[in-house]
């Protein structure tokens, strides 16, 4: 019983470790790909009207992506932290750092995409307040950021 | 003082005078003319004068000038020029500029055969998509070899029509010729929506043929004006489109051949334009019948030149007199070519008010502090101040964008710093070169290594110091905002307001130490004690001072043990700078990865070092573009949400003089 014990955390470590690398990207992807899929269905309608709004519109399109890329580092780290003997506690250590950019990430990327598919009509109306339509998407961003953060600081726990 | 300070200019000048007083107030361009009646609300102007200004006039350069907007605007789309990166605007000088104004007759006639030329291809697309559509409609009847129109003989007559696809044409077809004696039922074509049908029926059964053609929701076509066989007029078509289409070039190349004098039109439109503000701001002014009368704004350094210039050349009594304390004036803001980039940003969250300090000189270290520590990459940064300082330096910049671009190369030279300091070249790009050179392990690199730490090896390190960087951002807003209450002259409130909060938020922030990250509760167990202290203290006073302004006791002791919730606000306010970390190694991770990826194929092999060049342009140039939009955005945001709520009331109206507003043109005086 032990022997099987054992053995069984040895691999466990490791499959929770990927679970959340993979937990981590997913979630957070699929965020991005809702959000910037949002504001991309505004920005497309606004160009069609005035192809000259292109740059703003795609500069607002873009900002809710970044959820993707918060998930694709903290994969990256977690990654990097798995070895062949990565116990049991670490390993679900790094799962549930992954948790906090994943949910997040997930949820903010997509608040996000809606905040700049309202800024995409905003600059429809008045290209001058592209900047302010970024500032407020930017508003939603802080929440993925200090999940980022906290993922961080989670999987700075396994040395 | 930042803020320029500013007089009440009052000038009285004859009507015969009037053009010239304002053509000269335009190109001095610092004096804004404000509404009189609002200037003078008693009202006893009314009893001998009247406001001035026409509103048909406007409207008819307003008219003028869109005119010339739509012809310029035809001319760009049909006269190519070479355009460089950034539009500057033209310098001529005044003379000729007064040169091309005399000739401006001969410029409206330019414009009116420009948009002569616009009309007729206008008119042309619409006679082409006209024959376009009717091409399309006889094309569906290309099998048809007799003539197209509706003929009748005595007995018989003859048409074309459309039934829906949706019925069985074979069955139809051979229900009405069983059905009908000499009737003739012929499929031309059939598509996807319906089927093309000739007929020729007898007179005598018309009655009921139509009955029959009605059940299966036959509709009759014809084509009117047309004569002949469909492939004739088919032909006919072709030719006519191909003559539009000739024509049509004929004009572009006309419009493209008046492409010379495009730059006489844009002076005319400016002209126009300067005209045009002329003719609005006269509404602003009274008159009677000899005379004129306007008041306005101007900043006080220029007062008396602007004074004797005017009543030194024209006829005229020109006042100036300081505004009273209270009286709220236009916000022009005078700073030195170093602050002046922090402007437009604070400008696109509120002007200041006149009785506030301009805080660009404390928000640009910060801002600029900010930007690098988030962006974080020396290589970035080499490559930011480097674009950005050639641009300032080759190019003539319009105002907005060249403070812009020096604010950008600030800070590109701040990004420079941090990413030197944390260790960042293009990621971790110089150690691994290194390794692949020297095949060694060196880990950092000799030459490039962080000259202060790695923050993605001792992250709680750098979020102690993101958080302290947030408290002394905090406490110079706090600072600010005493000495806008002592520029009020509210000394008691400095203490009050200010003060007590340093003694409150410190001893705060003392006692929380153990909990952040990386301390241990031994080493700094005086610290808490001495701000358990301070935060009692400060928390006691506040009780006492806060509710100052309210009514009966239990009111004060409201006001003043409700003010303690906000230290939530300045815990979470605090908090929100860990960004600088977080953001900062985002970067970090990014370019080492992009790094990585790129060595992957290995650098010992000819086309593993054309991938790695390849990921390591497009990556970094990727990681850049949203990294240094990051760090612009989250940087404002800090200095919007968590500075200026600390101090700043903002509310400002800009400074808006009567000047020459111009959009091709500069003139030189």
């Amino acid at each position: 019983m032990e022997f099987i014990l054992q053995n069984l955390n040895a691999q466990t470590g490791s499959f929770l470790a990927i679970l959340g690398a993979a937990f981590g990207f997913f979630l957070a992807a699929m965020g991005s790909s809702k959000g910037v899929g949002l504001a991309g269905e505004a920005a497309a309608g606004v160009v069609s009207e005035d192809p000259g709004k292109f740059v703003p519109c795609m500069v607002l399109q873009a900002m809710p992506s970044t959820q993707a890329i918060y998930g694709f580092i903290i994969t990256i780290m977690i990654l990097g932290k798995i070895n062949a003997n990565l116990s049991l506690e670490h390993g679900f250590i790094l799962l549930f750092a992954a948790l906090p950019i994943g949910f997040v990430g997930f949820l903010s990327a997509i608040y996000q995409g809606r905040v700049a598919a309202a800024g995409i009509n905003m600059v429809a109306k008045r290209p001058e307040e592209m900047v302010k339509g970024i500032i407020l998407a930017s508003m939603v961003e802080v929440f993925a950021i200090f999940a980022l953060l906290i993922s961080i600081l989670l999987i700075n726990n396994v040395g | 003082m930042a803020i320029v300070s500013m007089n009440k200019i009052t000038l009285v000048g004859l009507n015969a005078q009037k053009e010239a007083i304002f053509e000269t107030l335009m190109q001095l361009g610092v004096v804004e003319i404000v509404d009189y009646s609002k200037a003078d609300s008693s009202n006893e102007w009314e009893e001998f004068a009247e406001k001035d200004g026409s509103e048909s006039e406007l409207i008819r350069t307003e008219t003028q000038i869109s005119e010339v907007a739509s012809a310029l605007e035809c001319l760009s789309r049909y006269y190519s020029e070479k355009k460089g990166l950034f539009a500057s605007k033209k310098t001529i000088s005044n003379q000729d500029y007064q040169k091309t104004i005399s000739e401006s007759s001969g410029t409206s006639e330019i414009v009116k055969q420009i948009r002569g030329f616009e009309e007729k291809l206008i008119s042309l697309r619409t006679e082409e998509n006209r024959l376009k559509t009717l091409q399309v409609s006889l094309e569906a009847w290309k099998g048809f070899d007799a003539d197209i129109e509706k003929r009748a003989t005595g007995k018989t007559t003859t048409a074309i029509g459309v039934i829906p696809a949706t019925i069985d044409i074979e069955e139809f077809q051979g229900a009405f010729l069983e059905e009908l004696e000499y009737g003739y039922l012929e499929l031309i074509n059939s598509d996807k929506d319906q089927h093309y049908i000739f007929t020729i029926i007898h007179n005598q059964f018309e009655q009921k043929a139509m009955e029959l053609l009605k059940q299966k929701a036959y509709s009759q076509v014809t084509f009117k004006e047309l004569k002949g066989t469909v492939s004739e007029n088919l032909q006919l078509l072709e030719v006519k489109i191909s003559h539009i289409n000739k024509q049509r070039e004929e004009l572009e190349k006309k419009i493209s051949d008046l492409g010379k004098h495009k730059d006489q039109i844009e002076v005319f439109y400016d002209s126009l334009v300067m005209l045009k503000d002329r003719k609005a701001v006269l509404k602003s002014i009274i008159k009677t019948r000899k005379a004129f009368m306007l008041k306005g704004w101007l900043p006080e350094n220029t007062s008396e030149a602007v004074k004797t210039h005017l009543s030194n050349t024209y006829e005229c009594m020109v006042d100036i007199e300081k505004p009273s304390e209270d009286e709220e004036m236009p916000i022009l803001l005078d700073n030195n070519k170093i602050v002046e980039a922090m402007e437009p940003i604070t400008e696109m969250y509120s002007l200041p008010n006149h009785k506030e300090i301009d805080p660009n000189i404390v928000t640009i270290p910060f801002f600029v502090i900010f930007f690098g520590l988030m962006l974080s990459d020396a290589g970035y940064g080499l490559i930011l101040a480097a674009f950005t300082g050639i641009v300032l330096w080759k190019f003539d910049l319009a105002e907005g964008t060249k403070r812009f671009m020096k604010l950008m190369f600030f800070c590109g030279l701040s990004t420079v710093f941090w990413g030197a300091m944390f260790g960042g070249w293009f990621g971790n790009v110089i150690p691994m070169l290194d390794e692949v050179i020297t095949g060694k392990t060196v880990g950092q690199s000799r030459l490039f290594g962080p000259i202060w730490f790695n923050p993605i090896d001792q992250t709680e390190r750098m979020l102690r110091y993101a958080l302290i960087f947030g408290v002394i951002h905090l406490y110079a807003g706090l600072a600010i905002r005493g000495i806008n209450l002592i520029k009020q002259k509210k000394y008691i409130d400095v203490v009050f307001d200010v003060l007590i909060w340093y003694v409150f938020f410190t001893g705060f922030a003392l006692y929380v130490l153990p909990y952040v990250p990386g301390i241990e509760a031994q080493e700094v167990a005086g610290a808490v004690e001495l701000g358990k202290n301070l935060f009692l203290v400060g928390a006691a006073l506040l009780i006492l001072t806060q509710g100052r302004a309210k009514k009966g006791i239990i009111g004060k002791l409201f006001g003043g043990i409700s003010s303690l919730y906000n230290i939530i606000g300045f815990m979470s306010d605090t908090l929100s700078y860990s960004r600088l970390l977080a953001l900062g190694i985002a970067t970090s991770i990014i370019a080492n990865i992009v790094n990585q990826m790129g060595s992957m194929i290995g650098l010992n092999k000819v086309h593993g070092v054309i991938v790695f060049i390849i990921v390591f342009i497009g990556g970094h140039m990727f990681n850049f573009a949203i990294n240094a939009l990051g760090a612009y955005v989250h940087s404002s945001r800090l200095q919007y949400i968590e500075f200026f709520s600390k101090f700043y009331n903002g509310g400002g109206v800009a400074f808006k003089p009567l000047k020459q507003n111009t959009k091709y043109i500069k003139i030189k005086n």
